[in-house]
């Protein structure tokens, strides 16, 4: 038997020596923590960045006893929940939040963590926090700052908030003096490269970043240098400034007519383009009478095509060195060259030398009413001023012609802006500090206001918010700005603009332009 | 026998407590060496770039008078601890290049300690002899102590894409080999936008004389031809009205611009802008002056 036990033991030995053991030294005492609780944390904010303030108090209980405060660490972090870029960015170390917004518009996830220092472990409560861009909607304000050189100012427009002006959004690096124009086409996802915001300056024209996701927006001056996307083979005036881009953005929502197809005006030149598919390009100029010919025509800055349309094929334009309105030999996306419009002169003459005393434009401009017409402002060489209004398609149909009866339009010929309301037979200008509108049809003048300050521009504004009626004025003086909405009354036997309530916004420029955006990107 | 068992017992005790490492056999033997050229899109992961049987030198599509090429020689194996050289030459008989026409090749080079590939870095130089052809240049890697040369039938990996396709060109499989084929031919550049076949379009059919003529017109370099951003559809057609609008004139003065198959040189804005002078594409002069 023990011989029996002999032999077993080394086969008992080598089975126990293949196992490993491991020695438990845990224990069934179970101690109780005291848990956090949090509370007071709403399941959504919507904020504005760079504008709001979010505020949260929230209460912090223990399941034992009241949690001691100076035991618990807090940390506020916002997780952008991304995928390929997930991070976090801690905002507050604080137990109750304050936090002025300047993260980048963007869904994010916000966290609250208390941390008990004296077991180690942390507690979270999580919500969704939206952080909303104020530059998708509102009025860019270009100007000139007191210091002369230009600045540009938003009134931010956020359903269910005041609007408010975000002042000098522009970081003008290059220290561009003398604004003259801004010009925003509209935002189309296909073609983000396509050239969308310029500011005009007396020096040259230059493209401004436009994201709604920014905060301060950059001259880009490679991409934006017009040499890269003009390609004339003929002579042409160089350096090229861009003095406006058309047709433009329409309505409420901002419909970009420009996304596409697009004419570009330098200051003695007008280029068209279609670039479907293709980088936003150009060749040679349109405003020549024959697409082999190198003489050009010299163009008004005006240009004209249905201000009610949602689709486009045609503009018109006018030669100022043959003082005669011109039609394209194609459709606006692929004219190569200009057509002189003629008629008999009846209503009026396109041709402006037919008269005895030959006209030229001074103003244009393109209305939502009265269908679409488009309305241009002539003065002869007498000194007498006529209103034409006209249809632009493939041809340019004159409908009406109105003359301004000096002696009643107070000053008329010293005015510094117009406006044509489209609405009524109404067009509105401003001499110095004074608003006037004047009824061209029954002839009839109203000082609507005196400012006081000089008015720096005043323009129909249909696109804000569908509202032919809707008038803004901008006026500066003393280093101040100021500009007001008003509403035009819209009856044929009355002249009527009355301010608009919440629309008066104060600003450090000497606007020269007031532009609608709408664009979510 | 007790004491035994008890040894035994013991020494099972003792295996317990022990465990064993046994050293992995890695790979012996002389590794192979071989041309290892890959060119595909950047925003193709490189380790799937195709490899190519060839490599092409083009004077006729820039204006560059020197282009560098580079070849990379890879080695297989494990990096060595100690630098390896290897050596190529160039074969004779399938080279038509001169000697002047490239600098930068070495008679040795080195795959040094640590490495597994090194470059083979050349400069071409565009030279009048050139013009209007397509020489070759082959080159052949040596075998040494170092290295085999056993990939004499190097295909497609599954994972890479395919290499690019040429019949006069991608003949050789043989990755100790490498074939470079220089050219100086005016070639159809990328942007051009023309039909060789109906000879219609903005440009319409392709000629080295036509492009020649459009660049002197223009004041356009073969480099504007070679992307959509310098030159997009809309500065073709603008070039187009200037190339028509000289060939209309040159054809009213009687002086007609020909082709060398003795056409009349032809563009799309011929036909918008020539009016009752205008003419078709391949029209010959005396079927225009008739």
């Amino acid at each position: 038997m023990k011989k029996k036990i002999y032999l077993f033991l080394p086969i008992i030995a080598a089975i126990f020596s293949f196992p490993s053991c491991v020695n438990d030294e845990g224990n069934d005492v179970m101690a109780p923590i005291n848990e956090i609780e949090i509370s007071g944390i709403e399941e959504e904010y919507n904020v504005v960045t760079q504008q709001e303030t979010l505020t949260i108090t929230p209460e912090i209980s223990g399941t034992i006893s009241k949690a001691d405060e100076s035991d618990l660490e807090y940390e506020w972090f916002l997780c952008n929940d991304g995928i390929t870029d997930h991070h976090h960015e801690i905002i507050s170390t604080e137990r109750n939040l304050n936090y002025p917004v300047v993260a980048p518009p963007s869904n994010y996830t916000l966290y609250f963590s208390v941390k008990d220092k004296v077991t180690g472990l942390k507690w979270e409560q999580a919500c969704a926090l939206n952080i909303i861009s104020p530059f998708v909607r509102g009025f860019y304000l270009f100007g000139d700052k007191e210091d002369e050189t230009v600045g540009l100012d938003f009134v931010s427009m956020i359903n269910g908030r005041d609007n408010t002006v975000i002042p000098n959004i522009l970081n003008n690096d290059l220290e561009l003096r003398g604004a003259e124009n801004i010009v925003f086409t509209g935002y189309y996802s296909i073609y983000p490269e396509s050239n969308i915001l310029w500011i005009i300056t007396k020096s040259g024209s230059y493209k401004v970043e436009n994201s709604a996701s920014q905060t301060k927006f950059n001259l880009i001056k490679e991409s934006g240098n017009p040499e890269n996307f003009i390609f004339p083979t003929i002579p042409v005036t160089r350096p090229m400034k861009i003095i406006g881009v058309w047709p433009h953005s329409i309505g409420k929502n901002n419909t970009n007519l420009a996304r596409t197809a697009r004419v570009v005006c330098t200051e003695n030149e007008y280029f068209n383009g279609s670039f479907y598919g293709t980088a936003e390009a150009y060749g040679n100029p349109i405003n020549r009478y024959s697409a082999s010919s190198k003489e050009l025509f010299k163009p008004s800055k005006y240009v004209f095509y249905q201000g009610n349309s949602t689709y486009l094929s045609y503009m018109a334009f006018y030669d100022e060195t043959n003082d005669c309105f011109v039609r394209l030999n194609s459709s606006y996306s692929f004219a190569s060259s200009s057509v002189k419009q003629t008629n008999n002169g009846t209503p009026f003459y396109f041709d402006q030398k037919q008269y005895a005393s030959p006209r030229k434009l001074i103003y244009g401009e393109n209305g939502y009413g009265n269908n679409g017409q488009s309305y241009a402002l002539m003065r002869d060489t007498d000194g007498n001023y006529y209103v034409y209004m006209f249809l632009v398609s493939s041809s340019i149909s004159a409908k009406a012609e109105r003359s301004i009866d000096l002696s009643i339009a107070t000053d008329f010929a010293q005015a510094d802006h117009y406006a044509f309301y489209s609405m009524q037979q109404i067009i509105l200008y401003s001499v110095g500090s004074k608003l006037y509108a004047y009824d061209y049809s029954r002839h009839e003048n109203k000082l609507i206001r005196d400012f006081g300050t000089e008015v720096t521009y005043i323009g129909m504004d249909y696109n804000s918010n569908n509202d032919p009626n809707h008038l803004l004025v901008a006026t500066y003086g003393n280093g101040k700005g100021v500009v007001y909405g008003y509403s035009v009354t819209d009856n044929q036997n009355l002249i009527e603009a009355k301010p608009v309530e919440g629309e008066e916004w104060h600003t450090d420029l000497k606007v020269v332009k007031i532009e609608y955006r709408n664009a979510a990107n | 026998m007790k004491n035994n068992i008890l040894t035994l017992c013991a020494g099972f005790c003792l295996l317990a407590l022990t465990s064993c490492e046994k050293e992995l056999m890695t790979y012996e033997g002389k590794d192979c060496i071989y041309f290892d050229i890959r060119r595909g899109a950047e925003w193709i992961d490189p380790d799937l770039w195709a490899h190519e049987y060839y490599s092409t030198v083009s004077f006729g599509s820039t204006m560059d008078n020197d282009i560098p090429l580079s070849l990379k020689v890879q080695a297989s194996g494990m990096p060595a601890d100690f630098d390896r050289e290897f050596s190529l030459t160039i074969v004779a008989d399938s080279t038509e290049l001169q000697a002047g026409d490239y600098d930068g090749l070495n008679t040795s080079y080195v795959i040094k300690a640590g490495e597994t590939s090194t470059n083979v870095d050349l400069i071409f130089h565009r030279k009048e002899h050139m013009s209007g052809d397509t020489l070759q240049l082959q080159l052949q890697l040596i075998e040494n102590e170092h290295f085999n040369l056993m990939y004499t039938n190097f295909g497609k990996a599954p994972e890479q894409y395919a290499p690019s396709a040429n019949p006069a060109f991608d003949y050789n499989r043989d990755a100790s080999i490498h074939n470079i084929f220089v050219s100086d031919v005016m070639s159809r550049p990328k942007q051009w936008l023309g039909n060789d076949v109906t000879g219609l379009g903005v440009f319409g059919a392709f000629s080295a004389k036509k492009w020649k003529l459009i660049m002197e017109l223009s004041g356009t370099t073969i480099d504007d031809f070679s992307n959509a951003a310098t030159m997009p559809n809309a500065r073709m057609t603008a070039i187009g009205e200037t190339l028509a609008t000289y060939l209309i004139e040159k054809a009213i003065a009687r002086e007609p611009i020909l082709e060398d198959d003795g056409t009349m040189m032809f563009c799309m804005a011929v036909t918008n802008l020539g009016g009752n002078n205008a003419w078709t594409p391949f029209t010959t002069p005396e079927e225009y002056y008739q």
